[in-house]
């Protein structure tokens, strides 16, 4: 059983929830998003974009929490026969997910409130408009929303690409040490 | 810019100065005046407006029970700071503005409630829709010899065939719409 906080060696329960549901979700936002992007002016649009929204608001909250959550429980240290270049790498390539999550659904907030459209959390709620009618600045935040997109995308890929690479080439045990379901979360040196 | 639909002849009194002058005729004075109309969008509120109607007031000294009211909005002016939302609510499944024009009301009778406080019954024509509603409103001197009308009603659009296939939905587009009006009038002439 995974224990509910870090050890020296794996991820805990918490850790691994955070991780996993956000995957999930940042999945479903760059399909929500990209669809509603190519629709025009449609109901699906509006739904597909309304479900964006409250999953992005929904994200941010859980970054929050789980940035908490690490403060609270230190994370598995990378591999001592791991290269300080790629401990650099790994700490940025962390950063910028994190603040790629963080910054993405406050330029979404802005977007939406610079376009004159409220955002709703899943029409249970709704978040005051943060600024008036603008579109030039809904114009600017559209194009950084959909440039952190692709920036987190590329970031993403990578951080996946060197999981994989941990476990198939260095054969540690990075990769297993998120996975709930290995029994043996220290790799083989 | 502003076409006054209903012509003056109405009034012998256009000439007095006298604000409250009896049966007086009030008319709106260009580019002062709102009708703002508020419904939701996936659980959030939503607002726009329109921007071009005419119209004309006419209250009787005293209870004003003889008085009379007439509106007509120019569809077409509709403003919701999305452009292309605009042009969705010109089109055939909301306004269709190249067949309805004009969205009108027309009063039967107007009662006075006391004080500044009024209400009116008539026709709301919205597209192909008539139906009788009761609005309540304020109608307020001010110095300079204009005067004030404010008030708000609300209906469901679907009574008024606002919103035809996937836009009939009142899950993710509400049926409930608040219009509130505030208008600086002028005596008609």
């Amino acid at each position: 059983m995974v224990p509910l906080l870090n050890t020296r060696e794996r991820y805990g329960l918490i850790a691994q929830l955070f991780h996993w549901i956000i995957v999930v979700l940042v999945i479903l936002q760059f399909v929500l998003g990209f669809t509603a992007h190519g629709l025009p002016i449609s109901l699906e649009r509006l739904i597909l974009l309304a479900r964006h929204k409250s999953i992005g608001i929904t994200i941010f909250v859980l970054v929050v929490l789980r940035l908490a959550w690490r403060l609270y429980s230190q994370p598995p240290p990378l591999p001592p026969s791991s290269h300080p270049l790629s401990n650099t790498a790994a700490r940025l390539s962390h950063a910028l997910m994190y603040a790629l999550l963080l910054a993405m659904p406050p330029v979404g907030w802005l977007l939406s409130s610079a376009s004159h459209l409220t955002v709703a959390w899943f029409g249970l709620f709704s978040l005051p408009n943060l600024v008036g009618p603008d579109k030039r600045l809904a114009n600017a935040m559209l194009l950084t929303h959909e440039s952190m997109a692709w920036l987190l995308l590329a970031t993403v890929s990578v951080h996946v690409l060197a999981a994989l690479w941990h476990h198939f080439l260095l054969k540690d045990a990075v990769l297993l040490r998120m996975l709930p379901f290995t029994r043996r979360a220290t790799g083989k040196q | 810019m502003r076409r006054i639909a209903i012509s003056i002849a109405l009034s012998s009194f256009a000439f007095s100065a006298a604000p409250l002058a009896a049966a007086a005729c009030w008319q709106p004075v260009p580019g002062a005046n709102s009708i703002v109309f508020t419904t939701t969008q996936a659980g959030a509120p939503f607002q726009g407006q329109f921007t071009k109607f005419a119209g004309v007031v006419c209250l009787g000294e005293g209870s004003g029970r003889d008085g009379r009211m007439q509106v007509s909005v120019q569809t077409a002016s509709v403003d919701t700071d999305l452009p292309e939302l605009d042009a969705a609510l010109r089109g055939p499944d909301f306004f269709d503005t190249a067949r309805w024009p004009q969205a009108s009301f027309t009063s039967e009778s107007i009662k006075a409630l006391g004080g500044n406080r009024y209400q009116v019954t008539g026709k709301l024509t919205l597209r192909d829709v008539t139906r009788e509603i009761a609005v309540p409103f304020t109608f307020t001197p001010v110095t300079g010899g204009g005067a004030r009308l404010d008030g708000k009603l609300d209906f469901e659009r679907l009574d008024y065939h606002i919103g035809l296939g996937q836009w009939r939905d009142t899950r993710w587009v509400g049926d409930r719409v608040e219009v509130t009006f505030s208008v600086a009038l002028t005596p008609a002439r």
